[in-house]
């Protein structure tokens, strides 16, 4: 177990907090070892970042140490675990909370009282901690984490991003020495899990040991000690960032390669770079004048302009909604979109995105405006039932939409409501089976499949509608690198045919990587249309619409800033490529 | 929509001296008003006890909701009136039975609206209940406003794939429900299983006593609330029961506006 030691800090002084010594477990529901033979130490005070794609093991891990599993799971388990010295098997989590947290993805289950105060009182309370020692930590931590001003304040009043701090600040009042999160910030927008993982920041500086499951290895590797990475049940790498990420091996595996990584990874396959020379922050690139040439930029064409011609296939015109006894969700918002699109609509959360989309189907009625489909259609006097003919919507969660008792029931829902005659349905139903490799499910229970089938099942029981336009919300939430992969070239397919694809996202990467054409969203309005290039090279515009700057933007700046030049491309792969490809033009 | 009736039993925040009585007050309250719904038949009475509990609810600015719900309650007020009248063809007793049903549901939805579901384990560790039956309560309080934007969420979703809700016959009306009841189960009970799990990690047992952080106390507020109604309560029983004062019943009113002469009425 290799890690870089911090100043002062010497081999004696390294405690293993968890060890885990030939771990497997088997969950009594399944046949598939969830764990095998894994072997793990903590030391006191690290900051550990676990990836690794859907289903390798990253939850059972934490739960294995959390004390859940074997307490609350049952299943066949062998080998050992200890935390803080005592045996997991014959603790439990009751106990193990004294000295390990553990917050979970979704802040709104963890959080019981309908107050922040009350939801910090809330463990000390069942440790019968006398009621003014409990208030006098709760005060404390109130003021310490800067949360006295939502102290009174209601889960649902609150942001994601504060949701999460809460339920983060709930756990840290009962002194936990090992904190786990299992991704914290999967269901937040990139802002709050700025948030979220700055607090994580601080509190790693203040001695408590992290360990982190998360997707988005760019906003950590910077700031952690260690990066453990799983697939399969097994741990295929562990040592420091730079170390884990620039490993050959990390690319294999369906997880997030920071950007800065990714760019410098495709450099080194062309120009020969120090091999000691690892950055994780952008800022450490500057180096990089060292070994690239200045490019000269007014030799590449320029970006391509927004294709205005072409039939407008969706006209959103002025559309004003107030859902009851709020405030406007949307406040005049118009857009074209143009047969063959490809579209992102981003903003934070509470932006408009998702009323949008229900004004669009008409599940809610509009106060004033007007959406008009295909130049001529009037949505707004239309049932969603006969709308649902020519856009297909998708849905954040899967598990909101499925019902049926097999997969192709599911799949073939859309059809029978729209009275298909039952030998077209069967036909249309398997073509879209087989295309997105669903066809092996078609009569198992769509509740037995694993998060990311059931999206793609939900993703099937929409497409297989054929419709003109397909809108997806936030369609790449929590799904790992492979699966956003898949859904790219499907989508890809689907351009070639001529589809009109709408997509609502959080995921900055895959809106740069894939979308013509972004849409910004603030407080019900839209506050920015264009090509990738233009929005995210807008300051003005990204924090108006409470966006981050990607790295990939920032590493673009800093190749501008350093006098290499000014690269168009906004993927780090392309960017390295064009670099290297009019290098001494 | 039917699951906007939930509004009528959601606790939101408030200033009021309602929202400030004690929990146990605020369920005194309600058990007193089923009672009273309960122990007699009286038009006049059942008029008494609605006019105050719409007092209480006006004083806890919770007047406009409750009369909300009312809506919801029409079609099955309709449904006891006919069924009582048609097969017993007593109209006074036919309107106590929804005056009944519109009363205890009135009280219970003045308490739920004011009392902070956080509190009502406190009531739990008060009467010495178990305190798992306490967190199953408030806990279902709490998520009532989560579990019906779930609702809608699933509701838009299965539109979006053309279902129909309101189409067909009756049998059909209801089968159409059901891509929506089965996701709504399924999401509650993943909810149930995360929320388990977040309670082991902050090391709640059930079977072992626990502290509270803000225990509610009795006030003078408290004190005169809880007299005025146990008098009102007292009040209804004596005439009730040991008294030999007429109270007018609902058709005896019917009666009186039918005799008065027709000028008077206009």
């Amino acid at each position: 177990m290799r890690r870089e030691l911090k100043v002062g800090e010497t081999l004696r002084e390294q405690k293993a907090i968890v060890s885990i010594d030939n771990l497997s477990f088997r969950y009594a529901s399944s046949r598939r070892y969830a764990l095998k033979n894994v072997n793990l130490e903590i030391y006191e005070g690290e900051f550990i970042l676990l990836m690794g794609p859907s289903g390798c093991g990253k939850t059972t891990l934490i739960r294995c140490i959390n004390g859940l599993i074997p307490h609350f799971y049952s299943g066949e388990y062998s080998g050992k675990v200890r935390v803080f010295g005592v045996d997991v098997q014959e603790s439990s989590p009751e106990k193990l909370s004294e000295k390990v947290g553990t917050v979970f993805q979704n802040p709104e289950n963890q959080l019981f009282c309908l107050s922040v105060r009350r939801e910090l009182a809330f463990g000390l309370e069942n440790r019968l901690l006398p009621p003014p020692k409990i208030k006098q930590i709760v005060e404390e931590t109130l003021e310490k984490f800067r949360m006295k001003h939502i102290a009174d304040k209601a889960p649902y009043e609150l942001s994601g991003g504060e949701q999460q701090k809460v339920a983060i600040a709930s756990i840290l009042v009962m002194r936990p020495k090992l904190l786990l999160l299992d991704e914290p910030t999967s269901n937040l927008d990139p802002i709050s899990a700025v948030e979220v993982i700055s607090f994580l920041k601080e509190l790693s500086s203040e001695g408590i040991s992290i360990l982190i499951s998360e997707h988005r290895s760019w906003l950590l590797a910077p700031i952690v000690d260690r990066v453990i990475i799983m697939d399969n049940g097994h741990i295929v790498l562990d040592g420091s960032p730079e170390e884990v990420f620039y490993n050959d091996k990390a690319l294999g595996i369906g997880i997030e390669i920071p950007p800065v990584v990714e760019f410098v990874k495709t450099l080194s396959r062309k120009i020969r770079l120090p091999k000691n020379w690892r950055p994780l922050k952008v800022h450490e690139l500057s180096e990089i004048a060292k070994y690239v040439s200045p490019i000269k930029c007014d030799s590449l064409p320029q970006s391509p302009p927004i294709k205005a011609e072409g039939k407008t296939i969706l006209d959103v015109k002025d559309v004003w909604f107030k859902y009851e006894g709020g405030d406007y969700a949307l406040k005049g918002v118009s857009m074209k979109i143009f047969k063959g699109d490809r579209v992102a609509i981003m903003g934070s959360n509470g932006a408009g995105k998702t009323t949008l989309i229900r004004a669009i189907m008409n599940l809610v009625k509009i106060e004033k405006g007007s959406i008009v489909f295909n130049e001529k259609i009037d949505l707004t006097k239309l049932p969603t039932s006969k709308i649902a003919r020519f856009i297909g919507v998708c849905f954040q969660n899967p598990d909101h939409q499925i019902f049926s008792e097999t997969v192709f029931d599911e799949v073939a829902f859309l059809l029978r409501n729209l009275r298909y005659p039952e030998n077209v349905v069967r036909q249309r139903v398997k073509r879209i089976l087989t295309m997105l490799d669903l066809d092996k499910y078609a009569e198992s229970s769509p509740f037995m499949l694993s998060e990311g089938e059931r999206k793609r099942v939900a993703l099937a029981s929409i497409l297989v509608g054929d419709p003109d336009i397909l809108i997806l919300d936030e369609p790449t939430l929590g799904q790992d690198r492979f699966q956003k992969e898949r859904l790219k070239r499907l989508l890809e397919q689907l351009t070639l045919q001529g589809k009109t694809i709408i997509v609502t996202t959080h995921d900055i990467e895959f809106s740069l990587s894939f979308f013509k054409r972004i849409i910004l969203m603030s407080n019900g309005k839209v506050i920015a249309d264009g090509s990738p290039l233009e929005i995210f090279t807008n300051e003005n515009v990204l924090r108006s619409a409470n966006l981050i700057k990607p790295d990939v933007v920032k590493i673009r700046e800093l190749l501008k800033d350093i006098g290499i030049g000014t690269p168009l491309h906004l993927s780090p792969r392309d960017l390295a490529l064009e670099i290297i490809s009019t290098k001494g033009a | 929509m039917a699951y906007s009736f939930l509004k009528a039993f959601t606790f939101k925040k408030g200033e009021t001296p309602i929202h400030r009585l004690h929990p146990l007050s605020k369920m005194l309250f309600a058990l007193i008003m089923t009672v009273i719904a309960l122990i007699q038949q009286n038009f006049t009475i059942f008029m008494i006890a609605l006019t105050v509990t719409l007092a209480v609810a006006a004083i806890a600015r919770v007047l406009r909701r409750l009369l909300q719900s009312y809506r919801l309650l029409i079609s099955l007020s309709a449904l006891i009136f006919i069924a009582n009248f048609v097969t017993l063809w007593d109209l006074d007793f036919s309107v106590s039975m929804v005056l009944r049903l519109l009363l205890m549901a009135s009280a219970f939805s003045v308490t739920f609206m004011t009392l902070n579901p956080d509190e009502i384990s406190v009531i739990f560790s008060r009467i010495r209940a178990p305190l798992d039956l306490g967190f199953i309560f408030s806990s279902s309080l709490r998520f009532i406003p989560t579990l019906t934007r779930e609702t809608e969420m699933i509701i838009f979703a299965q539109r979006a794939r053309a279902l129909e809700l309101d189409s067909g016959n009756v049998f059909n009306r209801v089968k159409n429900y059901i891509p929506i009841l089965v996701p709504v189960i399924v999401c509650a009970i993943r909810r149930s299983q995360q929320l388990a799990e977040a309670l082991e990690t902050r090391g709640f047992n059930p079977g072992k006593p626990r502290t509270y952080a803000e225990q509610p106390s009795f006030s003078l507020l408290d004190a005169v609330f809880n007299i005025v109604i146990v008098i009102m309560l007292l009040i209804i029983v004596y005439i009730i029961f040991f008294s030999s004062i007429h109270l007018l019943t609902f058709s005896e009113i019917v009666s009186l506006i039918m005799q008065l002469p027709y000028s008077t009425l206009i």
